[in-house]
C-alpha cells in the first residue's frame, strides 16, 4: 500500500506546485517585471546579449528565431564533440582516452537534443571534464533551448511576437534551470548524493578483492538531469545507482522533478492566453493519460509475471532496484517516458510487457505531460488538429484561441505528425530487415521487435531510455539513431516555430456562441481521442506485434 | 534542365533505375522475377510517398 | 432543448418559391446511368491522380489485380490457391474506386443539369454592335466584349449584362425574376439602369454598354462552379486535403514497414493482405466523397436561385458573425401603408385627409398610393385640379414631397422635422401637438409623416410597417448560432427601436445613410467579425465589396452586382439567412464525414490485425469473433467499399442543419458521426462476415 501512497503523494505534489512555477515561468517569458530577480540578472543578461551582438528584439519571422537556435546549438555540439573526441588529461583521474568517432557523435547529438540516449558506460568512458564540460553543459543548454522553443510557440499561439531566441535561452538558464538545479542539487547533497572531483575510491570488498568505486560531481548533474528532462546518468545504472538516487525520498523528489517543469509550462500557457480554465483542462487531460498509464504499469509490475507466480510472489522483481520495488519503478517508467526524461530507476527491458506498452505509447504521443518546452508545443499541435477535425462539425471554419485554423497550420501540424513514422518506423524496419546480426537484438520474437522500435522511438521522441538488452554501441545503431535524434528534434522545432509565427499573424476573431469553445470538458475529451487516434493508432500494428503480442502470450 | 523534362518522363526512369539497384539486395533465395518485382514495388511505394508529400506541401495543385 | 431543436427554418417567408423560379427544374432522368458510365471513365489514372486518397486505392487495385493474375509475382513460394482471395480483394478495391467515382459523377451530373437549366436562359442571339463611327454591325452575342456599345430594339433579347446609356424602354425580366410585369429601364438611374442578358425588351430601344466579357457574366461563372469542371478548391477543402494526404502518407509508411517487422517473427503477411490493411486504414470514405460534397454544396446554392461567384464565398457564409440587413423588404414587408390620420392644431381628420391627398396625388410610391386610398376612403376630394398642378418629387436632401398648385398653394408631406423646417421657412409654426403625435406614432413602430399646406401644419399620417411573419423566429435561431443581426433603416430612432424590438434584431442603425453601411461593416470587421450584407443600389457597391459576403439583388444595379460575391436572382434579401445555412451545412457535412471516416479505423484494426498475424498470438484481439482471417480481411474491405455509396445521399443532401449553439452541435454531431463511426463498422463488419460465411465465399 505504501508505494501507491507515495505515488499519489508525488502526483499531488506536482499538482500543488505547478501553478506557482507556472506563474514564475509566465513572468520570465512574458518579460514581466520581477524586481527581486531583475536587479541581479538584468545586467548580466543584457551584458551577455550585447556581447554576442544581439539587440534582444523579438524575431519577426520563424526563420529569425530558428537561425540563432541552429547556430548556437551547432556551436554547443561542436564544443562537446571536441571534448569527447579528445578527452584531455585535465580532471580525468583515470586518464580515459577519446571516444570512437561514431560513439562520440551519437553521444553529443543525443545530449544536444535533450535526449541523453547513452550507448556507452559513462563512468568507464568519460572523465570529469567530459562529464561537466560536455554532458552537463549540453544538459543545461538543450533544456534551455527546449524551453525557449516552447515559449516561442506559446507566444505565437497567444498572438504575441515569438520573441528572441538568445534572450529566451539566457532567461531559461538564469531564471529557471540554474537556480532550480542548484536548489535541487543542494537537497540531493543533503540526502547523500556525492558532489566531488575526487578520483574513484579504491575499496576492499568483503571478499577481500579490490574495487574502484566511481564518484564525481553527481548532485548538480542529477538535478539538471531530472529537471531538464535530460535523463542521461552520470552512472550507467542511472537512477538505480545509490549515488544518483540514494533513498525513497530522493526517488520521490526525482519523480516530482521530472514532472514539474512540463506541468508548469502548461499552466503558464493558460496565463499567456488569459484562460486558466483552458490550461487546467489540458493539465487534467495529460495527467489523466499519465494516471491511466501509471496505474496500468504499476498494476502490471505489482502482479508480476503470471508464469512465475507459482515460485515467486511480490511482483515483477527482475531488473528492479529493491529499494524502490516494482510499483514505484512502474510509476517511474511511465513518468520518465511521458516527460521525455529517459532516466531509469530500474530496467525497462525487464519490465512487464504492459509497462513497455505504456512506455512506448508515451513515446509516440510525446505529450503525456511532455518534454521540456516541446511537450506543450506538441500538445498545442494536437489540440489544433482536434479543432480542425471536429471544428468543421459546428459549421464554421475551425478556430483555436480566436484564430482560424487553415491550410498553413494544417500543413505544419501534418509535417510534425510525419516525423515519427519517418524516424521510427522506417529505421526500425530497415534494422529488422537486416536481421538479428545487424540489430544486436538479445531476444527473439516479439520482445526483439519491442527493443528495436523502442530504441528509435526513444531517439526520435528525444527521450533517451532504452530496452537495454540491445547491443546498441555499434556504428549502425550510433549513426541511425543519430539521424532519428536530429530528425526528431530540429525538424519539429522548425515546423513548430513556423506554425506559431504563421498563427500569430492571422487576424484575431471575437468569439461568439457559434464558435467552438476549446475550454470545455467535451472538447478536452475529443482532444484525448484525437491524440490517441492520430498519435498512436499509426503504431498500433508494431505495438500489436511487440508488447501486445508479448502480453497476450504471457496472459494465455 | 529538370524543369524542362516533364515528370512523366523522368519518374518512370527513376523507378526503373531504383528497381535495378535495389533488386539484388532483395534476393533472399528468390528467383530474379520476384526480386525485381519486389524492388519495383518498393520503388513504386517510394514514388507514391513522394507524390503524397507533394500533395501535403502543395495541395492547390491537386 | 428538444422543442427548440425541432424548429425548422421556414423555407420561404414570402411565398411559395416554386411559383417564382425562373429556371425550369433540372432534368433528373438519366442522371444515374450517366454517372455510372462516368465512374468507369474516371478510372483513367490521369484523372485519378487528382485525389490523393483514391489514387493510393487505385495503385493498390492495380497491384492486387496483378497478384490475381500471377499470385507468385512477389513471393515464389506463394500458393496459387491465393488467386481466389486475391481476386475477391481486387474486386472490392475496384468497387471502392467505382463507388467514389460514382459519388463524384453523380454530383457533377446534378450540377451539369443545373448548369444546363441556367444556360438555357442565355440562348445565343444576334446583337447590333455600335461602332465608333456610329454605324451598326450585326454580330453574334458571344463575341461581345466588355465596353462594347449595343443597340437593342423592341422584341430583341438583350445579349449580355450591361448598363443603359441611352433611351427608355420597358423590359420583360420574367425570364430571370419571375415577375410578369415589365420593368422600365432608363439611363442614369440606379436600379433601372442595368439590364441582364437573357431578358427581352418589349418597347422602344436602348443603347447599352456591355459590362462583362463573354463567359464572365454571373451566370457563366455559376455554370462553371456547379458543373464542377473548373472548380477550384475552397480553403477548407484544401486544408482537409492536406490532412487526408498526411494520414494516407502515415498509414502508407506504417503498412510498408510492417512487412520486415513481421518478417522478424516469420509472420510476414502477403502483399494483398497488407494492401487490404492500407486501404482499410486510409480515409477512403471522406476521400471518396470530398469533391462530391463540395459540388453538391454549390448545387444547393444554385437551387436557391443564388449565383455565387466562387466556392470560397459560399464557405465564408458559414463563418459569418454579423448580418447587416436593410429593414425594408427584409425585416418588414416591402411597403409601408397609411394606417391613420392624426390631425393637429384644431384641424379635423377630413381637412387633414384632403391636404394629405393633395400632397400625395403625384406620389406613385406604394406609400403615396396608400395615402391616397385612405384619404379617399375617408371621403376626401382633391382640392385642386390635378392637370394644372405640378408634383414635387421626394429627394434625400429635402426628405419630403408634395404638390404645387397654380394658385401658389404648396402641399407637402415628409419627415416631421423637415416639414417643421419648411413651415418655418414659410413663416408658420409647428404646433406643439406635432411632437406628441410624432412620438405616439413612433412608439407604435410606425413612420410618422407630417402634412402641411404652406406654413400650416395639418397633422401626421401614421404609416404602418408590417414585420414579416416568422422573421422573429429566424433571428432567434441566428442568435443561437452565434450570428448577430444589425438592422439598417432610414427611420427615426424611436421607430427603429420599436421595430428592432418587435423583429428581435440585436442592434439597429437609425437614420442610416449608405455611408453608414460601410462604417458599420468596418467597425464589425475591426472586432474580428465576418460580415454579410445585402444591397441593391449603386451606392451599396462599396459596402458590398467591403463585406465578407455581399449578396446583390438581381434587380439591383450593375455596380452592386459587380461588387458582390453573390447575386440573388429572386431579389429576396431574406435569402441571406438561407445562404448562411447552406454554408454551414457544407462545412458540417465535410467535418462529419471526416470524423466518421477516421473513427472507422478502430474497428478495422480489430478486424484485420489479428487476421494478418494469425501466428503472433493476437487471437484475443479478434473481438468480433470473425470466422477466419480471410473472411475478416474481406469483410473489412467490403464494409469499406459499401460505406461510400451508403453515404452518398448524405454527402449530396448535406447533414441536416439545426440552428443550435456550437456546443450543442458538436455534442450532437460527435454522438452521431464520432461514436457512430466507432460503432458502425464493428456491427457492419460482423454482419458482412456472417453473410460471407453463409455464402461460403471464403
Amino acid at each position: 500500500m505504501l508505494p501507491w501512497l507515495l505515488a499519489a503523494i508525488t502526483l499531488a505534489a506536482v499538482a500543488l506546485t505547478a501553478p506557482s512555477l507556472g506563474r514564475h515561468l509566465f513572468e520570465v517569458f512574458d518579460g514581466r517585471p520581477q524586481p527581486a530577480w531583475d536587479r541581479w540578472l538584468n545586467p548580466i543578461e543584457d551584458g551577455l546579449l550585447r556581447w554576442i551582438g544581439d539587440n534582444g528584439r523579438s524575431a519577426d519571422s520563424a526563420m529569425a528565431y530558428l537561425m540563432p537556435l541552429l547556430i548556437s546549438n551547432t556551436l554547443f555540439g561542436a564544443l562537446a564533440l571536441t571534448l569527447l573526441l579528445l578527452q584531455p588529461p585535465w580532471l580525468n583521474p583515470l586518464g580515459l582516452g577519446g571516444l570512437r568517432w561514431d560513439l562520440a557523435l551519437h553521444t553529443t547529438i543525443s545530449f544536444l537534443t535533450n535526449t541523453d540516449q547513452q550507448h556507452l558506460v559513462p563512468e568507464q568512458s568519460l572523465g570529469n571534464l567530459a562529464q561537466l564540460g560536455a554532458m552537463q553543459f549540453l544538459m543545461f543548454v538543450s533544456a534551455a533551448t527546449g524551453l525557449a522553443v516552447g515559449f516561442a510557440v506559446i507566444r505565437g499561439f497567444s498572438g504575441r511576437p515569438i520573441g528572441s531566441f538568445h534572450r529566451d535561452l539566457l532567461r531559461a538558464l538564469t531564471r529557471v534551470l540554474i537556480p532550480a538545479s542548484l536548489l535541487l542539487a543542494l537537497f540531493l547533497l543533503v540526502c547523500g548524493v556525492p558532489m566531488t572531483l575526487a578520483p574513484p575510491l579504491q575499496i576492499t570488498t568483503l571478499e577481500g578483492g579490490q574495487q574502484l568505486l566511481p564518484r564525481g560531481p553527481i548532485a548538480l548533474f542529477e538535478a539538471i538531469k531530472q529537471l531538464g528532462e535530460n535523463g542521461g546518468g552520470f552512472m550507467s545504472a542511472n537512477s538505480a545507482h545509490p549515488y544518483e538516487n540514494p533513498t525513497l525520498l530522493t526517488n520521490l523528489v526525482s519523480t516530482w522533478a521530472m514532472l514539474i517543469i512540463p506541468a508548469a509550462t502548461i499552466d503558464a500557457f493558460g496565463r499567456f492566453v488569459g484562460n486558466r480554465r483552458q490550461s487546467n483542462l489540458l493539465l487534467a487531460l495529460v495527467f489523466a493519460l499519465l494516471l491511466i498509464g501509471a496505474v496500468v504499469a504499476m498494476k502490471a509490475e505489482q502482479a508480476g509475471n503470471p508464469m512465475l507466480d507459482r515460485w515467486l510472489s511480490g511482483g515483477n522483481l527482475q531488473g528492479k532496484e529493491l529499494r524502490f520495488g516494482p510499483v514505484l519503478s512502474g510509476l517511474w517508467a511511465v513518468v520518465t517516458t511521458g516527460t521525455m526524461t529517459g532516466a531509469v530507476n530500474g530496467s525497462i527491458d525487464a519490465a512487464m510487457p504492459l509497462t513497455i506498452l505504456t512506455a512506448l505509447f508515451n513515446l509516440f504521443l510525446q505529450v503525456v505531460v511532455g518534454g521540456q518546452g516541446t511537450g506543450i508545443a506538441y500538445l498545442l499541435v494536437f489540440v489544433l488538429l482536434a479543432v480542425f477535425l471536429t471544428g468543421l462539425m459546428v459549421g464554421r471554419t475551425p478556430e483555436f484561441l480566436g484564430r482560424k485554423v487553415e491550410k498553413p497550420q494544417v500543413v505544419w501540424a501534418s509535417l510534425i505528425l510525419l516525423i515519427h513514422p519517418l524516424f521510427v518506423l522506417i529505421p526500425a524496419a530497415l534494422t529488422l530487415a537486416g536481421g538479428a546480426s545487424l540489430a544486436g537484438i538479445s531476444n527473439p520474437g516479439s520482445h526483439g521487435i519491442s527493443q528495436v522500435v523502442y530504441e528509435y522511438a526513444s531517439a526520435a521522441a528525444n527521450n533517451g531510455s532504452g530496452l537495454e538488452g540491445l547491443a546498441d554501441s555499434t556504428r549502425w545503431w550510433n549513426l541511425t539513431t543519430s539521424a532519428s535524434l536530429l530528425g526528431g528534434r530540429f525538424l519539429p522545432i522548425a515546423a513548430l516555430l513556423a506554425l506559431a509565427e504563421g498563427f500569430r499573424r492571422k487576424p484575431a476573431l471575437e468569439p461568439s456562441p457559434g464558435t467552438l469553445r476549446t475550454d470545455t470538458g467535451l472538447f478536452t475529451a475529443v482532444t484525448a481521442v484525437v491524440l490517441v487516434i492520430l498519435g498512436a493508432l499509426t503504431f498500433f500494428p508494431v505495438l500489436a506485434l511487440g508488447p501486445i503480442a508479448e502480453a497476450l502470450t504471457l496472459a494465455s | 534542365m529538370a524543369r524542362m523534362l516533364p515528370i512523366r518522363f523522368w519518374l518512370p526512369l527513376l523507378i526503373v533505375a531504383g528497381t535495378l539497384v535495389v533488386a539484388p539486395q532483395l534476393r533472399h533465395g528468390q528467383p530474379p522475377l520476384q526480386s525485381h518485382t519486389l524492388a519495383l514495388l518498393l520503388c513504386g511505394t517510394l514514388a507514391l510517398s513522394g507524390y503524397l508529400f507533394a500533395v501535403i506541401v502543395n495541395p492547390e495543385k491537386f | 432543448m428538444t422543442t427548440t431543436a425541432r424548429i425548422q427554418f421556414p423555407r420561404m417567408p414570402r411565398g411559395p418559391r416554386q411559383e417564382r423560379r425562373y429556371t425550369e427544374r433540372p432534368r433528373q432522368q438519366g442522371l444515374v446511368q450517366r454517372a455510372i458510365v462516368e465512374s468507369f471513365r474516371k478510372l483513367d489514372p490521369r484523372l485519378a491522380v487528382a485525389n490523393p486518397v483514391m489514387f493510393v486505392v487505385w495503385c493498390s487495385t492495380v497491384l492486387c489485380l496483378l497478384l490475381t493474375l500471377v499470385p507468385n509475382l512477389l513471393d515464389a513460394q506463394a500458393p496459387a490457391a491465393d488467386r481466389g482471395f486475391n481476386a475477391l480483394i481486387s474486386l472490392t478495391l475496384l468497387a471502392t474506386l467505382l463507388f467514389a467515382n460514382f459519388a463524384e459523377a453523380l454530383a457533377e451530373g446534378r450540377g451539369k443539369a443545373q448548369a444546363d437549366a441556367l444556360r438555357r436562359t442565355q440562348a445565343r442571339t444576334q446583337a447590333r454592335r455600335q461602332l465608333a463611327d456610329g454605324s451598326i454591325e450585326l454580330v453574334d452575342s458571344s463575341t461581345l466584349g466588355r465596353g462594347d456599345l449595343v443597340l437593342v430594339q423592341a422584341g430583341d433579347v438583350i445579349p449580355a449584362d450591361g448598363e443603359v446609356i441611352d433611351g427608355v424602354a420597358s423590359v420583360d425580366e420574367s425570364a430571370i425574376t419571375g415577375e410578369s410585369a415589365p420593368v422600365l429601364k432608363e439611363a442614369g438611374s440606379d436600379v433601372a439602369g442595368s439590364v441582364t442578358g437573357g431578358t427581352r425588351i418589349l418597347s422602344d430601344q436602348l443603347t447599352l454598354r456591355i459590362s462583362a466579357d463573354p463567359g464572365k457574366g454571373f451566370i457563366d461563372r455559376m455554370i462553371a462552379l456547379v458543373e464542377g469542371a473548373e472548380r477550384s478548391k475552397t480553403p477548407n477543402e484544401i486544408a482537409l486535403t492536406v490532412l487526408l494526404a498526411v494520414l494516407t502518407q502515415v498509414f502508407l509508411i506504417a503498412v510498408a514497414t510492417l512487412s520486415p517487422v513481421a518478417g522478424f517473427l516469420n509472420q510476414a503477411p502477403s502483399a494483398v493482405t497488407l494492401v487490404a490493411l492500407l486501404v482499410a486504414l486510409i480515409p477512403t470514405t471522406i476521400g471518396g466523397l470530398l469533391s462530391a460534397i463540395g459540388i453538391a454544396g454549390m448545387d444547393r446554392v444554385a437551387q436557391f436561385n443564388v449565383i455565387a461567384t466562387s466556392g470560397r464565398a459560399v464557405e465564408a457564409c458559414g463563418d459569418v458573425n454579423t448580418l447587416i440587413l436593410d429593414k425594408t423588404g427584409t425585416i418588414t414587408l416591402g411597403n409601408r401603408l397609411a394606417e391613420e390620420f392624426l390631425p393637429v392644431g384644431g384641424h379635423s381628420t377630413t381637412e387633414l385627409a384632403e391636404v394629405a391627398l393633395g400632397a400625395s396625388c403625384f406620389d406613385q410610391t406604394p406609400e403615396g398610393r396608400s395615402i391616397v386610398r385612405l384619404a379617399e376612403k375617408l371621403g376626401a376630394v382633391l382640392p385642386f385640379t390635378a392637370a394644372s398642378a405640378s408634383g414635387i418629387d421626394f429627394s434625400a436632401r429635402t426628405r419630403m414631397s408634395g404638390t404645387d398648385t397654380p394658385e401658389g398653394l404648396e402641399f407637402r408631406k415628409g419627415a416631421v422635422d423637415s416639414i417643421k423646417g419648411f413651415v418655418r421657412s414659410r413663416g408658420g409654426n409647428g404646433p406643439d401637438e406635432l411632437d406628441a403625435c410624432f412620438e405616439q406614432v413612433s412608439r407604435l413602430g410606425g413612420t410618422p409623416l407630417a402634412v402641411c399646406r404652406g406654413g400650416e401644419v395639418f397633422g401626421v399620417i401614421y404609416l404602418k410597417d408590417i414585420i414579416k411573419p416568422g422573421i422573429r423566429e429566424r433571428f432567434d435561431q441566428l442568435r443561437r448560432m452565434g450570428i448577430r443581426t444589425v438592422m439598417l433603416t432610414g427611420d427615426n430612432p424611436i421607430t427603429a427601436s420599436v421595430i428592432a424590438r418587435e423583429a428581435g434584431v440585436d442592434d439597429f442603425i437609425a437614420e442610416a445613410t449608405p455611408e453608414d453601411k460601410i462604417a458599420v461593416i468596418q467597425q464589425e470587421q475591426k472586432l474580428g467579425k465576418l460580415v454579410a450584407m445585402t444591397g441593391d443600389g449603386s451606392n451599396d457597391a462599396p459596402a458590398l465589396a467591403q463585406a465578407n459576403v455581399g449578396v446583390a439583388m438581381n434587380s439591383g444595379t450593375q455596380a452592386a452586382k459587380e461588387a458582390a460575391n453573390m447575386v440573388d436572382l429572386d431579389s429576396d434579401p431574406t435569402k441571406l439567412i438561407d445562404i448562411v445555412t447552406i454554408g454551414k451545412q457544407l462545412l458540417i457535412t465535410r467535418g462529419a464525414l471526416t470524423t466518421f471516416s477516421i473513427a472507422n479505423d478502430i474497428a478495422k484494426y480489430f478486424a484485420i490485425l489479428p487476421a494478418l498475424f494469425a501466428g503472433a498470438g493476437l487471437e484475443a484481439l479478434n473481438v468480433m469473433k470473425l470466422a477466419s482471417p480471410q473472411s475478416a480481411i474481406l469483410s473489412a474491405m467490403v464494409f469499406n467499399a459499401l460505406i461510400i455509396p451508403a453515404l452518398v445521399p448524405l454527402a449530396l443532401k448535406g447533414v441536416q442543419f439545426r440552428p443550435l449553439s456550437a456546443e450543442q452541435l458538436l455534442r450532437r454531431n460527435l454522438l452521431v458521426f464520432g461514436l457512430g463511426g466507432v460503432v458502425a463498422p464493428f456491427v457492419g463488419i460482423k454482419l458482412i462476415d456472417l453473410a460471407l460465411g453463409a455464402l461460403r465465399l471464403v
